[in-house]
């Protein structure tokens, strides 16, 4: 989650005064990057996933499940075993958000070879592996999205009690502090967004109305204000930072050969985000209930809501500059590429002395908008010794504002002084229960990358379609029920004179939408004279591909999962999720997930990730050979 | 299209061979709507589109000349590598051989893909099981010709590395003790990739043999549906006349960024009593 700084974090108020500060050094230390390195090219593909997991303890005998207040001491543990005894070991871990929280990458990112799609699996396998060997008796390491009961009572292992006062970070009425990492960036983070914001976030997921939910649902918090005035009926509150950063996402980051080539990605994969997001949703139920959500996005977007009411557009602008549409954790606003251009219709809010600026230093419109964009917003945290750098070999301040504005995509300068080159991070996806499913995922994206480069694919729609999309991608069954405005015509690279001429005579199409609405399956598998399909695509590029028996093997059953997700033969996690509660002998039909189901749903996923037991409707019929066991975690309960 | 493919069936008339490429075909812009098809289709598709663009674009001195070869070509299609970018590419191609056994095929084939790629040298060429009258077994005698071809072609740097398509571990393990270059691959079927012979599996690892995927169909292009398209183009010539005797697929891949760059067919066809 961003980079991490020792030291004193500064106040809200304080970080205030030097946010001009931080915007001038970091655009200067943006504009030094850029000038050294615009022209890097034939950079080579290097990849690499990051996988979030929380740490969850089973109390067999009260039947309940916690998450674990443990992460600092995993990490440095697994920290210490790995990359400071070893710089080759294979894994690397990093701090979360959560207290309860680790994220695990692979220790040196994946090559441009086929093969490489082979030990994807594997790694992740490492990382479960690596980490659960040092939890302790009865714990384990889940990859799952949301957990269902966070932010109730004695949700957390030891538990804690929330203490909503101001001198808190949260201020919340159910996530404790003590959840939050101990690292003070996480703290200060929190505290700083309610500052700016001038109240608690507010975050409101509507209920899933079941036969014997009430109606309407109304929740009330007569020792709350707040509370009381943001929370709305029929949906369920959330009042924290943790109920978003709190939950556990996938994401992969990919190397470009050019500055150009990543542009190019960042804004074919802008559009391909709902899509697979609503492949991958994962998370429908917050806080004891059954949502009527799929995907966690909407809620980690308000979670980390800083904008002024003036910003939100219910005050008139008296301290603040701009009116701001969204969050700084949504969708991205504008493409980056020039055939992008033409798509941008989303109204960009750009800080315009830095857009000036970037333009006078010889950046082109595009970029200079997207940065420009990007720093209209605040940094919102700062370390009293981290405030003057060396602008030409650091590159904090841009980070500062860059790593905060937590979009779909993330277009990735270089690190200073470093042989990195231009990247392009993927990050809608919510996390699968499996190594498998994840592997899926990951291998999907970056196969996908590689189709759109060889077959110079165009996926690219108004930029408020593709916002469109992301509203229904989360909706509840989106998978099967949502309609996704996608082109028609992806084929931008070849010559239409071949094509041209064999069609018969006088059927000239009339100009119509470049787009049209099609379901996931449509666009996953494509349907005869409709569209092609991405999967079907990306099996005409492996058949061009020397590939090995094994590599091909696995690339064969992820395309399985993703083809049989997008037709409804599979399951979605979430899908599965609500199936799985519905059919709990306790579950009273009335959207509440009590300790004793979320005890059994997380030990279920439990079992599912260790292989200790198979789930044909989630992934499909059981096609593993070798069994693995990697949790410490009695299953006979 | 009538006075284009008069003046096709005219010159195919008076000659003896016939050289079709398509270029690389991620310039045809085919992906268009359709679904991507399976190889077969996709070669028939575009056999005969290569036929209808070279036929739309027969210039006059051409016919006055009836040339005995005729190249046949989607000309804006066509795409040398750059020498500057050359090492940065992986040149892969799979021989396919149709008609009956003529041992200058192999060369003619990889001549040709040399020269339509602009390239000195091939990375490596995997040979297709030649075709074998039904119900026989293919066995060494029946590849050796080819393969003997093939290895004069890596002594003289014409390829890097050669390998072979569907042995299986006898059938392998005959070509690889008699064999003096030694086949360096072998593709197997999609359908048994995650279902693969164990003693073809411990054979190829012991002796460093690649094994890798193809999903090609066994008969890729038959002499009929190679008439059938001719004739479907070109239809006043009398399409039995011409056999096909190989075709050659290629792929052009930047090694170390999983791309494509370029992808195509290179076909000889003959006609008959040439």
């Amino acid at each position: 989650m961003g980079l991490l700084s020792q030291g004193s974090p500064l106040s809200w108020e304080e970080t205030q005064r030097h946010a001009d500060h931080v915007r001038l050094h970091g655009i200067l230390q943006f504009l030094h990057i850029y000038h050294a390195v615009k022209d890097r090219h034939k950079d080579v593909l290097k990849w690499g996933d990051e996988v979030e997991y929380m740490l969850v303890s089973f109390d067999h005998e009260n039947r309940k499940a916690q998450l674990v207040l443990s992460g600092e001491e995993l990490l440095e543990t697994l920290q210490e075993k790995g990359e400071r005894t070893n710089p080759n070991h294979p894994t690397l871990w990093r701090p979360e958000y959560g207290s309860y929280m680790i994220e695990g990458t692979p220790g040196q990112p994946y090559g441009g070879t086929m093969s490489e799609f082979n030990t994807v699996e594997d790694n992740m396998r490492k990382r479960r592996k690596e980490a659960t060997s040092l939890l302790g008796e009865n714990q384990a390491l889940c990859t799952i999205t949301s957990f269902p009961r966070l932010g109730c009572p004695g949700f957390t292992l030891p538990e804690f009690k929330p203490n909503p006062v101001e001198g808190g970070a949260s201020k919340s009425l159910f996530f404790p502090d003590e959840a939050i990492n101990k690292h003070p960036r996480f703290s200060t983070l929190t505290r700083n967004i309610r500052h700016r914001r001038g109240e608690k976030v507010v975050i409101n997921v509507p209920i899933f109305k079941d036969k014997n939910t009430p109606s309407p649902f109304i929740e009330t918090f007569p020792e709350d204000d707040e509370a009381a005035k943001a929370s709305k009926p029929d949906h369920i509150y959330m009042d924290a930072m943790g109920f978003g950063m709190g939950n556990c996402c996938l994401q992969v980051t990919f190397q470009a050969c050019s500055i150009s080539e990543a542009r190019y990605l960042y804004d074919q994969l802008a559009t391909i985000c709902p899509i697979v997001m609503a492949l991958s949703a994962a998370s429908p139920f917050y806080r004891g209930y059954v949502s009527d959500i799929d995907c966690r996005w909407g809620v980690i977007s308000a979670s980390v809501d800083d904008r002024t009411r003036e910003e939100r557009g219910l005050e008139p602008l008296k301290n603040n500059h701009y009116r701001i549409s969204k969050s700084r954790y949504d969708s991205i606003d504008s493409y980056l590429s020039e055939c992008g251009e033409k798509y941008n219709d989303i109204d960009l809010t750009k800080h315009k002395e830095i857009y000036e600026q970037l333009l006078q230093e010889g950046i082109d419109h595009l970029l200079a908008q997207h940065v420009a964009h990007l720093f209209i917003r605040d940094p919102l945290t700062l370390f009293e010794e981290k405030i003057h750098l060396d602008d030409a070999n650091e590159s904090d301040h841009f980070e500062n504002i860059q790593s905060t504005n937590w979009q779909t995509m993330r277009f990735k300068p270089p690190p200073p002084n470093s042989d990195i080159g231009w990247r392009v991070e993927f990050r809608p996806m919510e996390v699968q229960l499996t190594d498998f499913e994840n592997s899926a995922y990951v291998v999907f994206v970056v196969l996908l990358t590689r189709v759109i480069l060889s077959y110079k694919l165009d996926f690219l729609i108004p930029l408020s379609k593709v916002d469109e999309n992301m509203k229904v991608a989360q909706k509840r069954d989106a998978v099967l029920q949502g309609l996704f405005y996608f082109r028609k015509d992806i084929c931008k690279g070849g010559n239409a004179m071949v094509d041209g001429r064999s069609k018969t005579t006088g059927s000239i199409e009339p100009a119509a939408e470049e787009y049209a609405l099609m379901t996931i399956d449509t666009i996953i598998n494509g349907k005869e004279g409709i569209f092609p399909g991405l999967i079907p695509i990306l099996n005409s590029y492996l058949e061009n591909m020397e590939v090995d028996v094994d590599t091909r093997c696995s690339i064969l059953n992820y395309l399985k999962l993703i083809k049989k997700r997008a037709s409804g033969e599979l399951m979605t996690v979430a899908r599965w999720m609500r199936e799985f509660i519905a059919n709990h002998p306790d579950y009273k039909q009335d959207s509440v997930i009590t300790d004793e189901m979320n005890y059994s749903l997380l030990l279920k996923c439990n079992q599912i990730a260790n292989e200790l037991c198979e789930c044909p409707e989630l992934l499909g019929p059981a096609f593993r050979k070798v069994k693995y066991s990697g949790s410490k975690t009695d299953s006979s309960n | 299209m009538g006075t284009d493919s008069r003046a096709a069936g005219a010159l195919l008339a008076r000659a003896s061979t016939l050289h079709l490429q398509t270029g690389n075909l991620l310039n045809w812009g085919r992906l268009r709507k359709k679904c991507p098809s399976t190889h077969s289709e996709e070669l028939r598709d575009c056999i005969r589109k290569t036929l209808n663009e070279w036929s739309s674009q027969i210039s006059t001195d051409l016919v006055r000349e009836f040339p005995d070869v005729l190249e046949c070509t989607v000309s804006h299609a066509v795409e040398k590598i750059n020498p500057d970018e050359r090492e940065e590419m992986k040149v892969s191609a799979k021989l396919f051989i149709v008609g009956s056994n003529s041992s200058s095929s192999t060369r003619n084939a990889v001549d040709m893909a040399c020269s339509v790629l602009g390239v000195a040298q091939l990375d490596s060429v995997i040979i297709a099981s030649p075709p074998i009258e039904d119900g026989v077994n293919l066995s060494l005698e029946h590849l050796q010709p080819y393969w003997e071809e093939l290895q004069n072609l890596v002594h003289s740097k014409k390829i890097v590395a050669i390998g072979t398509s569907d042995l299986d571990k006898t059938q392998l393990e005959q070509l690889y003790q008699w064999a003096q270059v030694k086949p360096n691959s072998n593709q197997v079927n999609l359908a048994s990739c995650c279902v693969m012979p164990p003693d073809l599996t411990a054979f190829a690892k012991q002796f460093d043999i690649q094994l890798l995927t193809h999903n090609d169909p066994k008969e890729l292009l038959s002499e009929a549906s190679f008439q059938e398209a001719l004739q479907e183009s070109i239809p006043d010539i009398q399409a039995h006349e011409w056999v096909p005797l190989w075709l050659l697929r290629y792929s052009v891949i930047v090694k170390s960024r999983g791309i494509i760059k370029s992808k195509g067919y290179i076909l000889q066809a003959k006609r008959k009593g040439f």
